[in-house]
């Protein structure tokens, strides 16, 4: 297994636009990731401790809300993890075949893949278009569900370009570069 | 083409494209988007509907599979514990709880041959409670406790395999991200599934410490003693734990009484950790990006897998492959027991090459309808499945928590930390047996709680 043979490099060693696009991708991810964890994880517990334990009064919505964060929050990590070599790959094959072979595997594999995720995202912003005609919304709030659509697909379609960006970047390094968590925190 | 074909050249395309290198999740929303567009459409035919309406029919399901799986994927309630839970041991493992863990088990148990080994095994199963994660307990208390088993001039072969051993516990131990998933997919209580593990867990370190003591019973030179801690030491180490040890208790046992559901008990833990790290001044804004960074990195990982799974399981349904699988192993002359038999080897054999969590999504499709089929509790099966998981993560060659180990300790050669490794590998398929025999191990606590 596991994670992709990419290597971790600090920003600085990085190709420019890549360098300006992960130190960009990274504080979004960083302020809007965590902003949302912290809201997630303090509404959780205000509604289940002080207001539903004490107070026997629980938040209405508190379940629609945090379902909305917790679509955000996968949301934003999923491209996030395509940059920093979270996607778990099977490399047992791939080490048997000869290396020009396996980069070609490899820049096709990501290629197929941009290009299916970019269905993906199309589909997405599509069921989108039509949530708000279905009635999509959470349970007690009524809350549209389609803005929530569209940011999953902006989302896989930033997945798309990165898995484009990697095929690029293997197709002329040989290899793609990825986040190095350590470095960039 | 009958669906049952399509469904096999689907497996055949998966094992394909992963071989390829793309991404375990990728391959599964790929191949269950085109085989269920293939597959509907062969059965809109055998309906009798015109080509035209058929293929229409498939492009809509499994275009609308596509995007109604991924979204209910990310926004499903039960799944909240996966990023709380990952944010509460990323908290545990930047501010250094581990060492607290390590310390404590070592001051009880470091007099004795194998104390440092021993030690090791407590303070995996102490913050497995914590991370949830078998990498993260293998890398942190590896970090912790193999310079010490070097410094008392342990055997490499036994202090290597004490940590990747002990490191799989955290997959066992709730709140367990294997688990999880498991749970989710098979749509059991995560609740349930956490406190199924609890004692498994235990006897599975008892199992661990074991194997240490008779390895250094019969070569007593492999793990020399270490200083006996005095009164004073144990009394400190033991409160320099408390903390830890009481977020996980209130965890645990508020899951197991009813006072929180997982989802609740999940996001209390990563408050109550944040506090107890802040308090011990172990926090700094750094610290707190790459908690955060981290997070999002392991939540995309699970996430990612699970929308693959969320699209692939229809397509296995629709090709039947299932079914004919039940029919088939039904019908072999070797009883529940004997197919239990082969669905272990053939997990243990998966294990030896393919990711745990991977390994779990990619053959839940077709092993849970087995396991329904032949009237296995699937609450027990869910822990049978986690042990032989854990195997798989100490087998040669991929075993990832041997790679682990070989990272913080790069001079030890492989051969010789797979062999440290075996020893413990026979435990847990003592484990195995022992929940195969006694199935209450498992279900006692599930069954009792509130």
């Amino acid at each position: 297994m596991t994670r992709p043979e990419t290597t971790p490099r600090p920003a600085a060693d990085r190709a420019a636009g890549m360098g300006f696009f992960d130190r960009w991708f990274t504080r979004i991810a960083l302020v809007t990731g965590g902003a949302v964890l912290t809201m997630l994880t303090l509404l959780c517990v205000i509604n289940v401790l002080i207001m539903r334990k004490l107070l026997a009064a629980p938040i209405v919505g508190a379940e629609d809300i945090l379902i909305l964060f917790l679509v955000t929050f996968v949301a934003i990590s999923i491209p996030f993890g395509a940059r920093s070599g979270a996607h778990i790959e099977i490399e047992i094959v791939s080490e048997m075949l000869p290396k020009r072979l396996a980069l070609g595997l490899q820049i096709v594999a990501r290629i197929c893949g941009g290009v299916f995720l970019a269905l993906m995202a199309w589909q997405l912003a599509q069921a989108g278009n039509h949530a708000a005609r279905f009635g999509e919304v959470t349970q007690q709030l009524e809350i549209s569900y389609q803005p929530f659509y569209y940011l999953l697909a902006v989302c896989f379609a930033l997945f798309a370009a990165i898995q484009l960006a990697d095929a690029w970047q293997m197709k002329r390094h040989g290899q793609a570069t990825v986040l190095a968590l350590e470095s960039e925190a | 083409m009958s669906v049952e074909t399509i469904g096999i050249l689907g497996l055949v395309c998966l094992f394909g494209l992963l071989a390829m290198r793309f991404s375990v999740a990728l391959s599964m929303i790929i191949v269950g988007f085109f085989g269920t567009l293939f597959a509907t459409q062969q059965k809109m035919l055998a309906l009798g509907l015109p080509s035209e309406r058929a293929v229409e029919q498939g492009w809509r399901t499994a275009l609308s599979n596509l995007s109604g799986e991924a979204f209910e994927a990310a926004s499903s309630y039960n799944l909240l514990v996966i990023p709380l839970f990952i944010l509460m041991g990323n908290l545990a493992g930047v501010s250094g709880m581990s060492n607290s863990l390590f310390r404590a088990a070592y001051a009880f148990l470091g007099h004795m041959r194998g104390g440092l080994a021993s030690a090791t095994i407590a303070g995996c199963a102490g913050f497995a409670a914590l991370s949830g994660s078998s990498l993260a307990a293998a890398v942190t208390m590896g970090r912790v406790a193999l310079p010490e088993m070097r410094r008392f001039r342990y055997d490499d072969g036994l202090a290597t395999g004490a940590v990747a051993a002990g490191g799989t516990l955290g997959f066992l131990i709730p709140p367990s991200g294997g688990m999880i998933i498991y749970a989710i997919l098979t749509e059991q209580s995560i609740g349930q599934l956490f406190m199924a593990g609890i004692i498994p867990g235990i006897l599975m370190s008892l199992l661990f410490i074991g194997v240490i003591y008779l390895q250094v019973w019969r070569k007593p030179e492999l793990g020399p003693a270490g200083e006996r801690a005095d009164m004073d030491e144990k009394r400190r180490a033991l409160i320099g734990a408390l903390p830890i040890v009481t977020v996980i208790t209130l965890t645990i046992a508020g899951m197991y009484t009813g006072f929180f559901t997982p989802v609740e008990a999940s996001a209390v833990g990563a408050v109550l950790t944040f506090f107890i790290a802040l308090a011990g001044r172990k926090l700094s804004l750094s610290k707190m990006r790459l908690v955060t960074l981290h997070t999002m990195s392991a939540t995309s990982t699970i996430f990612l897998i699970l929308i693959g799974a969320f699209v692939f399981i229809p397509f296995m349904s629709l090709t039947e492959i299932p079914t004919r699988m039940v029919e088939f192993l039904t019908a072999l002359p070797i009883g529940n027991l004997g197919i239990l038999a082969v669905v272990i080897l053939v997990y243990i054999f998966l294990g030896t090459f393919l990711e745990g969590i991977a390994m779990l999504v990619l053959t839940l499709p077709v092993v849970l309808p087995i396991a329904a089929a032949l009237g296995w509790d699937l609450v027990w099966f869910g822990i049978i499945a986690v042990i032989v998981l854990e195997m798989g993560m100490i087998s040669p060659p991929v075993g990832i928590n041997v790679f682990v180990v070989k990272s913080i300790a790069p001079d030890v050669p492989m051969l010789r930390i797979f062999a440290g490794i075996w020893p413990f590998w026979f435990a847990m398929i003592l484990m195995l047996i022992l929940l195969i025999v006694f199935p209450q191990i498992a279900l006692f606590l599930p069954q009792t709680m509130f």
